[in-house]
């Protein structure tokens, strides 16, 4: 049989070659002057519509550290990696930052399965992993301080739920969830909540992601009537879900995670005004003005009242481990990792403003950092408390604050 | 780059497995096995309950490999009736519902939440730094071991009547030959193996939760036999070190295209690991390797000669 095209010994010996030539060429870049932070975000897959949002907060927040002349001297550099949603991916990529990028800290992490996936190899090799994902595990077990989530954790969020139907009297509620680790770990706490304020759950059902209909579990829910539904899932599944039931001519009010129902306006160009209005959605944000989340608005160049929390979490990561680096004098992950709860917990000014920090650092001065996020703090495992949840209505297709909840 | 490279053979190897088990069933036999995703969790998820529930991860390995042998082998009774797309439909189906159940059966599985801290073999006896290192030998042993296995068989008067089955089930059943036994034996063969790189995927990872076993692993075990060419055991090794190659390398590729978000280069990076692969079957439409040769082309062959 004649051969067309390059024999195999070729074909093999070539992407040997290609395979070193990448590898060669990446480490030989690897100069010691800048810090590597990774970017593990989900670009691709169920994650999808989070992962700019996640990348422009991280770079503004490295403009703004690098403006203000680095960290202990030298320059922060992001690489951006894609975990495509996945675990086997997030796990492939998160190896490739460390080792080949020689990254201190991961950040970004959307997923709470990825997250999961990601936290044996980062401790490990004593990398930080700073995440927006909401499932209690993750801050679980022996870190050695280097994981800190920038997010509310799963059990605190359902109750906040229950608190905001409690505000609207609502008396019955039915709860629909998507079948991942962080949706369901707000569940329970939902319904405890919920019933110790005199409400009813009457029913509850459980779907995957990529149905491709969600006829079946709308009609049994929302055909028992009850005042509100709880869908616990993410923009993709929450904008088929309104749409089916606006369809059928459902009237229960629908509350929903804000970062579903209203990042950076996604659920309303999804569904269109007319579907969106009326849902109600809660998260933790900055309620009072805060300095930090300004200037993230600024410099990704939003206008005031853009709701975009994982872009304002993103922030406050990079901008923490900045500050963290700088107090530490070390670029170490087991060292940096432990100044966490010190930079948000001192009984001390609060300074919001990035470049201020750091320069009150360096000067020697108390102060705490308040975050972009919300005005959060840390506890010992690595999980934020003293969140303000902000109770929203979309509104004519814009979401309006009506209420704040602690 | 080191402990990169590592850690990605032995994600090759974990894939080669996985290939040369679909190279079994589908190459040699002809069984269309869209479930294979299901058999590997399956491996993953009793190697892994058995592991955190204190049996040593060797004979969590050698539990996984009986079991998903078992069911396996049930599953092929299902070949009765069905073959080509409608087996294709019916074990996708079952590797889904698997995949539910796994999901949903909490008490059990822990869901969606996963099982963490899985223990390696050996864990013990090598020391941390190693672990990555010793995983990888581990999995080249068992990749080394499967391959001569498969090789045996493929030139074995067995191997010759699973092709026979492919090629014409009614000429197999003609001569006297139950061809449903034939197919129990191959997917039993082909479920340990399975088992075996579920295990190794549970044994890698150290945690394994449902989403990350879906269709995908199914549809790169059909790449890695369509580029090796079907019924080629070596073909099937060149080829899931090029597909690893492909889907790894284009992460470096994309550090060097400037002026893109990285939300574009995330696109663009699969849409390149796509054009790879048609390239490549372009180049090589038939794949790295050729099947043993039959007993009819070696006559032919002997006398044009």
């Amino acid at each position: 049989m004649p051969v067309i095209g390059p024999s195999r010994r070729v074909f093999v010996a070539a992407s040997f070659l290609v395979a070193s030539a990448f590898g060669l060429s990446n480490s030989s870049q690897a100069n010691e002057e800048p810090i590597r932070i990774g970017i593990l975000a989900p670009f691709t897959g169920t994650g999808g519509p989070y992962g700019k949002e996640i990348e422009e907060a991280a770079r503004a927040a490295a403009v703004v550290i690098n403006d203000a002349g680095g960290v202990l001297g030298r320059k922060l550099e992001l690489v951006a990696a894609d975990d495509e949603s996945v675990p086997t991916s997030g796990v492939a990529a998160a190896r490739k930052l460390i080792d080949v990028d020689k990254v201190v800290a991961i950040s970004g992490v959307w997923s709470s399965a990825v997250v999961l996936a990601v936290k044996p190899i980062a401790v490990e090799k004593g990398v930080a992993l700073t995440t927006v994902g909401s499932a209690d595990e993750i801050t679980q077990g022996e870190n050695k301080g280097l994981v800190w989530r920038f997010q509310t954790n799963g059990k605190d969020w359902g109750a906040a739920f229950a608190k905001a139907m409690a505000k609207d009297g609502i008396k019955t509620a039915s709860i629909m969830v998507l079948q991942t680790p962080f949706t369901l770990s707000t569940i329970e706490p939902f319904r405890k909540a919920f019933t110790e304020a005199g409400g009813t759950v009457l029913d509850q059902v459980a779907f995957n992601p990529n149905q491709p209909s969600y006829r079946v579990e709308v009609e049994r829910i929302f055909s028992k009537e009850p005042d509100a539904v709880f869908v616990a899932a993410y923009v993709n599944e929450l904008s088929a879900i309104a749409k089916e039931t606006f369809r059928s001519g459902y009237d229960s009010t629908i509350y929903a995670y804000s970062n579903a129902a209203d990042s950076n306006g996604k659920f309303v160009q999804n569904v269109g005004k007319e579907v969106a209005e009326g849902i109600v959605h809660t998260q933790h944000v900055p309620i009072a003005k805060s300095t930090a989340y300004s200037r993230y608005l600024k410099q990704v160049n939003k206008p005031e009242g853009t709701v975009a929390t994982y872009g304002g979490q993103v922030f406050d990561q990079i901008v923490m481990l900045a500050l963290a680096m700088e107090k530490a004098k070390s670029t170490n992950a087991l060292d940096f990792g432990r100044e966490f709860p010190g930079l948000v917990n001192a009984d001390a000014p609060s300074i919001g403003e990035p470049a201020e920090a750091l320069k009150a650092i360096r000067e020697g001065k108390s102060f705490r950092y308040s975050g972009a996020a919300s005005d959060f703090r840390f506890a010992p495992n690595g999980d934020q408390t003293n969140l303000t949840y902000g109770h929203f209505r979309i509104e004519n297709g814009v979401s309006k604050l009506v209420g704040e909840i602690r | 780059m080191t402990a990169y490279l590592i850690a990605t053979l032995t994600l090759v190897a974990i894939t080669a497995i996985t290939g040369l088990a679909l190279n079994l069933q589908w190459g040699m036999g002809g069984l269309v096995n869209f479930g294979l995703f299901g058999f590997y969790m399956l491996g993953a998820y009793i190697c892994g309950l058995l592991t955190v529930q204190g049996v040593p991860p060797l004979a969590s390995l050698v539990g996984a490999m009986c079991s998903v042998a078992l069911l396996s082998a049930l599953v092929s009774l299902i070949t009765v009736r069905l073959s080509e797309d409608y087996l294709a439909i019916v074990t996708l189906g079952f590797a889904e519902c698997l995949r539910l159940f796994i999901s949903y059966e909490e008490w059990l599985t822990r869901g969606t939440l996963g099982i963490a801290g899985i223990e390696r073999p050996f864990q013990g006896l090598v020391p941390a730094q190693l672990a990555d290192t010793a995983l990888l030998a581990f999995t080249l042993i068992a990749v080394a071991l499967v391959y001569g296995a498969l090789q045996a068989l493929a030139f074995s008067p067995f191997g010759r009547l699973v092709r026979a089955t492919r090629e014409d089930p009614a000429v197999v059943e003609a001569l006297g030959k139950s061809v449903l036994t034939v197919r129990f034996k191959v997917f039993a063969v082909g479920g340990a193996i399975l088992g075996l790189a579920g295990s190794l995927h549970a044994f890698y990872y150290t945690y394994i939760d449902p989403t990350q076993f879906s269709p995908i692993i199914t549809a790169y075990a059909f790449m890695a036999v369509v580029i090796g060419g079907r019924g080629s055991n070596r073909g099937v090794l060149i080829s899931t070190f090029t597909l690893i190659l492909v889907l790894e390398g284009s992460r470096f590729l994309v550090d060097w295209v400037p002026h893109l978000g990285s939300s574009e280069l995330a696109a663009i990076r699969l849409i390149l690991v796509g054009a790879g692969l048609v390239l490549l079957l372009i180049i090589k439409p038939d794949g790295f390797g050729k099947e043993p040769r039959s007993a009819e082309a070696e006559i032919r062959s002997f006398t044009s000669t």
